[in-house]
């Protein structure tokens, strides 16, 4: 009795705390310590977690939803592999948000392949990865918004698909210092990446539309960006890359309004057909002894029209028209100042259709 | 005595303290009434999702009250069955709130029932998942705000919304979604007066986004339809109109179709009413059907509308279409290029190619 009695204060203690942490977390599954989740649930981390190697936390359960609640997850190394919020299998439908994950080699990321549902990611703030900041693979819907990235060692967003019904929404975010692409997303067929700051990357925004596999379409929407290159990266590559392979020529974008600085080229349209580039400013292009520093280059692909761009002050042509395009336009533009010329046009029925300033 | 006596005891705590510590768990949920089972809200007020919940069939949570905020808080509300609605909106419900949560299976993720009045409705940060008819839908609407949701695998249409008639308030945003896989529409808008349709990203619908107004409308409106990227559904034999807006023709409507990337349906887009601008968009792929020829753009029976600055390519029939019925059109500064039924195919009367159009 008197032992029983001496262990009251504890467990009262115990409960009340137990209590209150099920009231102030409205409901929500706390996570103090690293963790594998394996019951679908909304799960809300109640201090800053730190791990010297290793993931964080494993996701291996659909539905779930992990608020990091302004804490920081943390690896300390960057060994390969290590994913400080990893995806494993039967894992899909999941929602992170609202904290600061460091190191690791990704931040989050799918460990495995299969489907993932629908996958949102916001508000969170990505450092110091080894590699990609943010990686699906097998992606169906995806959003990625009003996140920041910076100290990436390869790619801020990655995200890869070969659904029929795969989209990706890539809204407001920043990045910087990111050593590879701020944003690549191949095989993903309805794309939309708007308004979001890119300022020290090797390649700004890349979508890539490969075969196989061989989905019918791929549509882009890449307006409203700013994207500075990396001052510190000796052969920067692209600002914009709308990419397609022999076979999947059926892609195309329009590409608007976005300011590019420092690239090699700045916007570059590869197979592909039909895009529209309007309404950017893209210079200060730069001579890398692999590009020479082009504005826009339409590198292959028909139909392509470019309009009302500010193109100067870039080492190379202003636009470019390589040897394997047809069909393709331009007007309107501002081609001032730029080192290799105006318009470097070696396609086949290219048409100048006016209006561009010299 | 109990145990909790013996405790409060010991340490000295009078049992109403720990009462009140109890009642003021409530404030730990921020003064929001917390919501753990399937419920019926008859009271205004702020309401909060503790668990996720799933029942075999019956709607899961029914507002009957005006200026009721439900904050699923991040949590998962399913219906097993593919019938019955997971948030109804009854009797008595307006201007209400729903946000963050995952909406799964039912006929309809948010939808109005029958008793159902005039509806104000604000929806954000849901997804909504295998519904197997519209994901959101709502009759006799005011206004409505549909944005940063994410829909997949709907049986019917992702946003359904069908305003109050004659109602000169309502009003519609919907903006910054995702589509995945839908069966009909992805975003079907009927007699709101102002709508605006601003970045969302579908792929997988069989039809893109429709705008009607069937004369029973307040008088004017407008519409813009802004920054959408829309891809077909392959699944279907043939897949419907990327964006369609019809209005009844001398109605003094008119929208704003913007910098939108359509593509692969039976027509990117079919426009009947008068006064559109239509500029800046993508549209390609238009796929050839049995009922259609894939033409680009479409005005049906329209005058005064204005189609500038477009890439319309690769489409299986005409680029630009001007139907016998259209009146004092133009069009320019379009690229027209890889249209296998022609560039411009016009059998209207007056309607003017005001240059610039690359053929």
């Amino acid at each position: 009795m008197a032992a029983s009695t001496r262990s009251l204060p504890t467990l009262f203690v115990l409960l009340m705390a137990a209590g209150h942490t099920l009231l102030a977390d409205e409901g929500r599954i706390p996570i103090f310590q690293p963790t594998t989740i394996t019951s679908t649930g909304s799960y809300v981390v109640t201090r800053d977690i730190t791990v010297a190697s290793g993931n964080v936390i494993t996701i291996q359960a659909s539905y779930v939803t992990l608020d990091l609640n302004g804490k920081t997850l943390t690896i300390q190394s960057t060994v390969p592999e290590d994913t400080v919020i990893g995806i494993g299998p039967g894992a899909s439908n999941l929602r992170v948000r609202n904290g600061r994950v460091v190191g690791g080699w990704r931040g989050v990321a799918n460990l495995l392949g299969g489907a993932l549902g629908v996958l949102e990611v916001s508000k969170v703030s990505f450092s110091g990865h080894g590699a990609d900041a943010i990686r699906f693979q097998s992606a169906d819907a995806v959003t990625v918004s009003e996140c920041r990235f910076r100290k990436v060692g390869n790619s801020g967003v990655s995200i890869q698909s070969a659904a029929l019904s795969s989209a990706a929404h890539i809204v407001g975010n920043d990045f910087s210092d990111v050593d590879n692409r701020a944003i690549t997303l191949t095989n993903v067929r309805s794309v939309e990446v708007l308004n979001n700051v890119i300022s020290n990357a090797n390649t700004g925004i890349e979508t890539v539309y490969v075969s196989p596999p061989l989905v019918p379409g791929g549509s882009s929407l890449i307006q409203g960006n700013v994207i500075e290159a990396g001052s510190d990266i000796a052969l920067p590559a692209d600002g914009i890359l709308v990419y397609a392979s022999v076979g999947a020529q059926l892609q195309a974008a329009l590409v608007l309004d976005n300011v590019v600085s420092g690239f090699a080229p700045g916007i570059e349209v590869h197979s592909g057909q039909g895009a529209r580039i309007s309404g950017n400013v893209v210079h200060r292009g730069v001579s890398t002894g692999l590009s020479n520093g082009d504005g826009i280059l339409v590198f292959s692909g028909a139909q392509t029209l470019v309009e009302g761009n500010e193109v100067q002050g870039n080492a190379g042509c202003g636009l470019v028209f390589n040897a394997g395009t047809n069909a393709n336009a331009y007007r309107n533009n501002m081609l001032r100042g730029n080192g290799g010329g105006a318009v470097c046009n070696t396609g086949v029925g290219t048409t100048d259709a006016g209006g561009n300033i010299l | 005595m109990s145990l909790m006596e013996a405790v409060m005891r010991r340490l000295g705590i009078p049992a109403l303290v720990v009462l009140a510590a109890s009642i003021t768990g409530t404030p730990g949920d921020e003064g929001r009434v917390p919501i753990s089972q399937p419920t019926t809200i008859t009271k205004s007020g702020s309401y909060l999702l503790t668990r996720d919940i799933s029942v075999a069939s019956g709607n899961l949570i029914t507002i009957q009250a005006s200026d009721v905020t439900l904050d699923l808080n991040g949590k998962a509300l399913q219906i097993v069955a593919t019938s019955d609605v997971l948030i109804a909106l009854g009797s008595g419900a307006s201007r209400l709130r729903v946000k963050n949560g995952r909406l799964i299976g039912g006929a309809s993720g948010v939808a109005t029932i029958a008793g159902a009045g005039p509806i104000s409705l604000e929806a954000s940060g849901l997804v909504l998942l295998n519904q197997s008819s519209d994901a959101i839908g709502t009759s006799l609407a005011g206004d409505v705000s549909v944005t940063d949701c994410v829909f997949r695998r709907t049986g019917n249409s992702g946003v359904a919304v069908s305003a109050l008639p004659s109602d000169p308030d309502s009003a519609v945003r919907v903006a910054d979604n995702v589509f995945s896989d839908i069966q009909n529409r992805s975003i079907i808008v009927s007699n709101a007066r102002t709508v605006a349709i601003l970045h969302n990203v579908s792929s997988e619908t069989v039809n893109g986004i429709q705008i009607s107004y069937n004369g029973f409308a307040a008088p004017g409106g407008s519409d813009i339809v802004q920054g959408n990227t829309l891809e077909e559904r392959t699944a279907v034999a043939t897949p419907g109109d990327g964006i369609d807006i019809f209005f009844v023709s001398g109605s003094r409507r008119t929208a704003l179709v913007l910098d939108n990337v359509v593509s692969g349906f039976t027509r990117g887009m079919l426009l009947a009413g008068d006064g559109f601008r239509v500029a800046g968009n993508l549209v390609h792929r238009g796929a050839t059907t049995g009922g259609a020829t894939g033409d680009g753009v479409v005005l049906s029976s329209n005058s005064q509308s204005l189609i500038e600055d477009n890439q319309i390519q690769g489409n299986a029939g005409c680029g630009i279409v001007l139907n016998s019925t259209t009146l004092g059109n133009a069009y320019r500064n379009n690229m027209l290029r890889g249209n296998t039924g022609g560039a411009v195919c016009n059998t209207g009367s007056g309607n003017t190619d005001a240059g610039g159009n690359i053929l």
